[in-house]
Formats: structure tokens, sequence, C-alpha cells
């Protein structure tokens, strides 16, 4: 047997020829600052290749964290466009709004790929989806109360404890409201940074389609988020849904940014400032251009924003 | 009603679509949109998700069953089998027990080893970047320690044995002009494994799967031994070295 075995194995050239490089995404990126340009794309699965192979405008680019955690083409293009883009890292699994503690093996995915990719902002939502024994993977709506509060504030300090940072908690749109609340939304938003040091991620697009659902003013509801708290803002297209005669909005990210979400848009600007901002499209894809395209807009309010500031500062 | 009540009945409400009791109706605000439209908004958005999510992982099954019926099968998969983790990634890793328990499906006794083909083809798609044994790692081992090497395989690597010809019915899937195989042309053995990005599906002979097999427990002489004592003609030197092209072991010490 050991002479068999002494003879069989000896370097052959054609077996180093084709040793790979794993290195490429074990190795750190550089710690990240603060895009310079403050508008990105999220990066999906269709746009891959384009984003490797083109020289574009854009700040940064997001990802959702679940769909890295394991290896193979998903990682390795991630680890190509973070050679060329400051990303984020955005969360949908963590579901921190349930009444269960969030769970460790997701946090430690989660704390792997930020070690690696060094993101600027890491986020995910005020929302749930586990429950018991199963994870709904859908961003269920939350009671505004103070046990909610509390539950939701318990996920977030063990999320930041692990991950030893900061991160960014999403506003989320709801189809149902409970009918026994503690305090508005935005009220409670700002409690959770509040209680916790986390900061917010201000979807405007969201805020557009609850103020439509629930019967409330949109441009309210900025108007009373500390702006101290303000991260990161999400535009995205949502869709209109006919039930009963009345009309229903839904977060369905499959379209442009609707005219009304941009005016809602340039007033959070004037409010908040310059902060990132993301374009966010899950379905029914466009090409490249079309995404870039709606980040310029963005783009050009924020500059348009800037002008306004320069000129008032120089009467 | 306490939060974690609310979350559980929400969670009921979804997954087993009866109607839901007077007290959950009550925890909501009315306004003008009925209450069960807007609660069909969620229960589609998490069955329809998750079962476009798992249907794009079983194109075999589609191309062999049709969309609808592939569809029905993943619904009430979901029903009985939801994630239990927020990455879905390798949600339905026992999809195809489902399907072999799954009555309308019995009159094709193979579905269940096409499901387990897909599904094994996604999680080397997805395994961990580890790196592959060199020709040199195996250089440095002392001689005479070679039969007491703990050949490992990578996170990519599965095998998969199965009593109907799964590699005819892949190919038959993915080319149209294909004739259909003969079901009753027997078994096949096969290596899944990602050597870099792409995943590889290699027919391999029933030595071959034994050995690989019995990697899993046994050092690297006692199942070149095993193999050979029921496979006398297995020629390993050959084999290893293929395997080692395919660059099928895990560099030891670094995971
Ligand atoms: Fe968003």
């Amino acid at each position: 047997m050991e002479n068999q075995l002494n003879l069989s194995l000896l370097p052959c050239p054609a077996m180093m020829a084709t040793r790979i490089n794993h290195g490429s995404t074990l190795n750190k990126f550089p710690p990240a600052a603060l895009p310079e340009q403050p508008v990105g794309i999220g990066l999906r699965y269709p746009h891959y290749k384009d984003v490797l192979e083109t020289e574009l405008e854009l700040g940064w680019l997001e990802v959702h964290p679940e769909n890295y955690f394991g290896g193979g083409t998903h990682r390795h293009f991630l680890s190509e466009a973070r050679k060329k883009y400051q990303v984020s890292l955005h969360g949908v699994g963590l579901s921190l709004g349930s009444t269960e503690p969030v769970s460790g093996a997701h946090l430690q995915n989660f704390k792997e790929l930020i070690d690696i990719f060094q993101p600027f902002n890491v986020s995910d939502h005020a929302s749930w989806s586990a429950s018991g024994n199963a994870h709904l993977n859908d961003l269920l709506p939350l009671p505004y109360t103070h046990e909610t509060l509390d539950a939701l504030c318990r996920n977030i300090t063990r999320t930041q404890e692990f991950l030893g940072r900061k991160i960014l908690v999403e506003n989320p749109s709801t189809y149902v409201a409970f009918a026994e609340n503690d305090m508005t939304e935005y009220e409670f938003m700002n409690r959770a940074a509040e209680m916790t040091g986390c900061g917010l991620l201000l979807d405007i697009n969201n805020i557009y389609v609850q103020a439509h659902n629930h019967g409330y003013d949109a441009w309210d509801y900025i108007g009373n988020i500390n702006p101290h708290h303000v991260g990161e803002m999400h535009l995205a297209g949502h869709s209109e849904h006919n039930a009963a005669g009345k009309t229903i909005l839904i977060d369905t990210h499959n379209h442009p940014v609707r005219g009304e979400v941009w005016g809602l848009y340039e007033f959070a600007v004037r409010r908040f400032g310059v902060i990132p901002t993301l374009i966010e499209w899950d379905q029914d894809f466009p090409t490249l251009e079309t995404l870039v395209a709606e980040a310029d807009k963005a783009r050009a309010i924020i500059r348009n924003v800037a002008k306004e500031r320069l000129l008032h500062a120089a009467e | 009603m306490r939060l974690n009540e609310i979350q559980a009945q929400f969670k009921d409400m979804i997954l087993a679509p009866k109607n839901p009791g007077e007290a959950f109706v009550d925890i909501f605000e009315a306004n003008d949109i009925p209450l069960s439209n807007r609660l069909d908004v969620y229960r589609n958005n998490v069955i329809s998700g998750l079962g476009n999510a798992l249907i794009a992982n079983f194109p075999l099954l589609e191309k062999l069953v049709g969309r609808d019926f592939l569809s029905s099968m993943v619904h009430a998969y979901i029903i009985a089998h939801p994630p239990a983790s927020g990455c879905l990634t390798f949600y339905g890793c026992n999809f195809d027990e489902f399907v072999a328990g799954f009555a309308p499906a019995t009159h094709l006794p193979y579905l269940p080893d096409v499901a387990r083909l897909e599904i094994l083809g996604n999680q080397a798609y997805h395994a961990k970047d580890d790196e592959a044994l060199s020709a040199q790692d195996i250089a440095a081992v002392p001689p005479e320690k070679l039969e007491y090497l703990e050949l490992k395989c990578r996170d990519s690597v599965h095998l998969l044995q199965s009593s109907w010809p799964l590699h005819a019915i892949r190919a038959y899937c993915l080319d149209e002009k294909m004739n259909a195989p003969d079901i009753n042309s027997g078994g096949v053995c096969l290596l899944i494994h990602r050597p870099h990005l792409d995943v590889k599906i290699v027919e391999i002979p029933a030595d071959e799967y034994k050995f690989l097999n019995g990697l899993k427990t046994l050092r690297l002489g006692p199942a070149v031994a095993e193999t050979i004592a029921a496979h006398p003609d297995f020629d390993f030197k050959n084999v290893l070295q293929r395997h080692m092209k395919f660059q099928l072991f895990l560099k030891p010490g670094k995971h």
C-alpha cells in the first residue's frame, strides 16, 4: 500500500497551472470614508458586468449582505465592484423588530462581510420578519408602542454591540396600521435613534407611501424627523394598486421615482443637507443607464439646493 | 395583544390562509380599503417572493413538470417549511424530500433525485471561497505519512448517487433538440464541484464515487484500500491526479 502511495502525487506542471488565487475575497479593503459623490445605486445581479465595465459618475453602491454570505460568483463581483466604489451593506434579514433576539449566526455572517468589505454604512429596517421557527422574508409592520420600541431597541443594541459599530435603521412602507399606537411613526423612529445611538435611513418613497396609505402628511413627517439622526436616504418607485375602488400604494421598487417623491426629496435635502442617497430598483430591472439617469436627477436636486444656499449666503 | 402574540398570529395569517380570528382583525385600524385586501399584500409578497426564489433554483424541474406544477409543489413546500433564517441562499435544501412525499408527483419517481441535483448545484455555486490543496502541498508530505493523510473535500464538493439516469435527464432538459432519455437505462454517480466560479457536474465511475465518499471518514490509505477491495481495477494514481486537477481537496489548516 505505502509503495503505491509514494509514487502517486508528484507535482505536475498542469496542476500548478490550474492553481487559482482566492486571495481577492479574503483580503480586507481599506476602511471606508463617506463617498465623495453623495448619490449611489443598488447593485443587483443583472448589472454586475455593466457596473464593472462602464465608467460611471456614481458615488457608491449598496447591496443586501444576505446575498453575499456564501462565496462564488456573487462575492467575486462584489469584490471587483468594491475596488471601484465605496459600498453600503443594507440588511433585509436581521428582523430587528421581532420580540426574539437577532440571530447570532446571521450577525456573524454580517460581521464577516463588514470586516472584508469595509462599508461606509450598515443598515436594516424598523420591521420584523421572524416569529417562532419561521423567517418570512418580508418587512412586516410594527405597532408603534412602548413595548415595540423596547423590543426594537434591544435588537438594535445587540446588533451594534456585536458589529462594533453604529447602524442605520430604515422607516418601512406598510399596508396596515395598528389601532393602538402610543406614538407616531416619526416619533418612533426618532426615539429608537435617541435610545440606541443608531442613525436613521430615511426612505423618502416609503414616507410618501405611508402618507398615502394611512392618510397623513409626508412633509409634516419629514419636518418632524430630527436631522441629527439622518445618515442616508433612499429613493425608489412604488406602484399603484386598486383595491375596492381605492388606491393602495405598494413599495415595489420596479419603477422610476415618482414626481411627487422627487418633490419630497428636495424638501428633505433642504432640511437634512447633503446625505448619501440611494436609488433602489429590485424588480423589472431597467438598463444601467436608466438607473444612472435617476441618480443624476438626485444629484441635480442636491446641486440646486446647494446653489440656492450660496446665493442666500451672498445676499 | 402583546407584540409576540401579534407576530405569531400575523405569521399564521400568512402561512395558513384561513379567515383570521376576530381578535386579530381588531388590532388593525380600519380605513377605506378592506383589511383583507391589505393583508393580502403581505401574503402575496411573502408567498410569491419565496416562491420565485425557489422556482429559480429548480430550472430542470420546471422543464420536466412545467411552471404551474412546480409552482404548486413550491407553494405547498413554503407553507410546510417556511425559511428558518433571514438568508435565503440555502433555502429549500430539503425540497427533494418534500417532492418525494408530494402525492401528485409520485408517478414521476425520478423527480426527487433531479431536485437533489439542483440543490447540490446551488450549494456548490454559493459554497465558501476556500483554497484548494496544491500539488506542492502533497509533495511536501513525507512519503511514509501519505497513507495517513486526511484529504478533505472543499465546501463546494458534493456527491450524488442515483438509480435514475440523472446526467441524461439533465442533458435533455438543457437541450431542446435531444430525445427524451430512457428513464430505465440505469443509474449514475455524479460529482458536483466548483473549482473557481463555475459549477461543474461530472459523471464518475462507481469506484471514484466510493473513494471520494470514503474520504469523508477515512484517511487516504484506508480509503484507497476499501475502494480496491470493492473495485479491484481501481486506478487510484490516475484518479487522484484527476481529482487534483479538479481542485477537489481543501488546503488544510487555513479554514
Ligand atoms: Fe429603502
